[in-house]
């Protein structure tokens, strides 16, 4: 929705630096750290559309996340299907289940809508741990590996790297054009978007849907990069630090939550021996993002970019152009 | 056939009290109707009514012949009801044109995942879109404020900002709440020329005002109500002369 050169040149460096960090650094850990990274956004990026621009405080994402990695194991792994088909497949069913659970729950106020969700993310933990003739239970299952070139953990990363862009690419068309307009309109004030014709309860459903196809592609993603998946990795914890990435990322802001999930990801890897307080920090930053920067960090560096390109306004005197308004009111055919 | 939009003894009760009682009104094309009368007279009640914002108890709504009593706001908007608020719903958090450019959803062809990938359409669509907002939003006087965000705007901006946004939307009918609350000499001025353009460009407008100079100078017709009941209906000097219009609203 905005013209300028900084916010395109800080995304071209950023996604150069990304698709090159194999070569940066040769280090494997570090690379998975990064992968994950990359899984957690292809989450993370189409949830930001539910939370931070329709504002559907879902907080269960993690059981669209489960399904897809269960369904990614079981039909590439027991199934034998082509891993990418099955990515798609799981992808499929997470979109499926997206609609079923968005049906009768997207119509419920913010609050009991985000309670549904909640309680959605527990069954399926649940589900995941009792359901043993499916999920081997808490055994677990492995994961199959994508075959070559992908098979390599910087094939691996290239892959999930190429996935997030192309969906960050998604979300950021739906952003700026019409769209994304409604979906902020419905998000900001109800009454205005229906004055206007916006289908709110049909745009909040497609863009849960949405966003349940790709936490299902994510869990297929996530399920590789763990290569072995048991119930616990899909505890309503993780649902909620996906909620947080986004609220630290700041709503409504189409990058913005990747610093969430940045730090959703490294905290637990990188800060090592303190890795038992990760929870510690992530609450933390959550504290002080909502005490001092309550727009997130997102919005902190929009407000950086204005700052950059300011343009001096004029002033707010209005000088109606009648014959403008005539020939916008009734333009000739 | 038939091009107005009509309330037929429209009926609105909200517990023990009856906010609109049996009133009728006809909005015809080209036309700038005045609706006057007390505070709690049902004003605002029967626009909300009209444009599907409150369900009736009795009457009908009719849009262009067609029954649209039991249509929600979504489908009058789609018919070509368009209206601005007493106290302005704007997207606050986008700018000045992008809230102009919402009243163009109507118009929006392209589907979630044409957007998503950015076909032709949604950028086509997007670029006739911003002129015609941004078109409205000169017309309307907001040419210097379109990249300001919505909530940086004075209030009687944001006020002009909702006529531009229901203009976009290319309207039959255009339903005005109160839309000279707070705003200055000048800028009422400029207001009744706007509403002057919509009228001679055929739009039929209901004008919701306290305001009863401004409405007597700019309507063609003009209904006033008293406790949820038409008591004086014609032109604006008929009502202006009107005894129990002086006696409960204009005072003598």
């Amino acid at each position: 929705m905005k013209h300028s050169l900084v916010r395109p040149g800080i995304v071209a460096v950023f996604t150069v630096f990304a698709a090159l960090l194999p070569y940066i650094t040769g280090n494997l850990y570090y690379l998975h750290v990064a992968t994950v990274i990359g899984v957690y956004w292809v989450l993370i990026a189409t949830l930001n559309l539910l939370v931070g621009f329709t504002g559907q405080l879902s907080v269960g994402h993690v059981g669209l996340l489960a399904i897809g990695a269960y369904a990614f194991c079981l039909l590439a792994g027991g199934q034998g299907w082509n891993p990418f088909i099955a990515l798609l497949a799981g992808g499929g069913v997470c979109a499926v289940i997206g609609l079923l659970l968005g049906l009768p729950s997207l119509r419920l106020p913010g609050f009991y809508f985000a309670m549904a969700t909640l309680a959605f993310g527990l069954i399926v933990s649940e589900l995941a741990q009792a359901e043993q003739w499916l999920t081997n239970g808490s055994v677990g299952m492995p994961a199959p590996s994508f075959p070559a070139p992908f098979d390599t953990p910087w094939g691996f990363y290239w892959l999930v790297f190429g996935i997030a862009a192309f969906i960050t690419w998604m979300t950021a068309n739906l952003a700026r054009f019409m769209w994304g307009r409604a979906m902020v309109a419905l998000r900001d004030s109800t009454v205005a978007a229906s004055s206007v014709a916006i289908p709110i309860y049909w745009t909040k459903l497609i863009v849960f849907v949405f966003s349940g196809f790709t936490a299902g592609v994510a869990g297929g993603l996530y399920a590789t990069s763990q290569s072995y998946i048991t119930p616990d990795a899909f505890i309503v914890n993780l649902g909620i630090y996906f909620f947080v990435a986004i609220v630290i990322g700041g709503r409504g802001v189409i990058i913005g939550p990747f610093i969430g999930a940045a730090v959703l990801a490294a905290i637990p890897e990188l800060v090592g021996p303190l890795a038992k307080y990760g929870t510690f920090f992530y609450g933390f930053i959550l504290l002080v993002v909502v005490l001092v920067l309550p727009g997130g960090f997102g919005e902190l560096i929009n407000t950086l970019v204005e700052k950059l390109r300011r343009t001096p306004q004029s002033s707010t005197h209005i000088e109606p152009d009648l014959e403008q308004l005539r020939t916008a009111i009734r333009p000739r055919a | 056939m038939s091009d107005t939009l009509e309330a037929k003894t429209v009926m609105k009760r909200f517990g023990g009290l009856t906010a609109v009682d049996g009133v009728s009104l006809e909005l015809r094309p080209g036309e700038v109707h005045g609706l006057i009368g007390p505070n709690g007279s049902g004003k605002t009640t029967l626009l909300n009514l009209i444009s599907g914002y409150y369900p009736i108890d009795e009457g009908q709504i009719r849009l262009c012949g067609q029954d649209v009593t039991r249509r929600s706001v979504r489908q009058r908007s789609k018919g070509g009801v368009a209206r601005t608020f007493q106290t302005p719903k704007l997207v606050l958090s986008l700018p000045v044109l992008d809230n102009a450019m919402l009243g163009g959803w109507p118009d929006v062809r392209s589907g979630f995942l044409e957007t998503a990938w950015a076909l032709p359409r949604p950028r086509r669509e997007e670029t006739a879109l911003r002129e015609r907002a941004a078109a409205m939003l000169r017309g309307v006087g907001l040419s210097g404020v379109m990249d300001r965000r919505a909530d940086l705007l004075e209030h009687t901006a944001q006020r002009f900002l909702e006529i531009a946004r229901a203009l976009t939307l290319r309207p039959k009918f255009v339903l005005l709440d109160e839309p000279a609350g707070g705003l200055t000499v000048a800028e009422i001025e400029h207001l009744g020329a706007i509403i002057g353009v919509m009228r001679d460009s055929g739009i039929g407008v209901l004008l919701v005002e306290h305001h009863t100079d401004f409405v007597f100078k700019v309507c063609d017709r003009v209904t006033a109500l008293n406790l949820g009941r038409m008591i004086a209906h014609g032109s604006p000097t008929e009502v202006r002369n009107d005894p129990d219009v002086i006696r409960v609203y204009l005072g003598a």
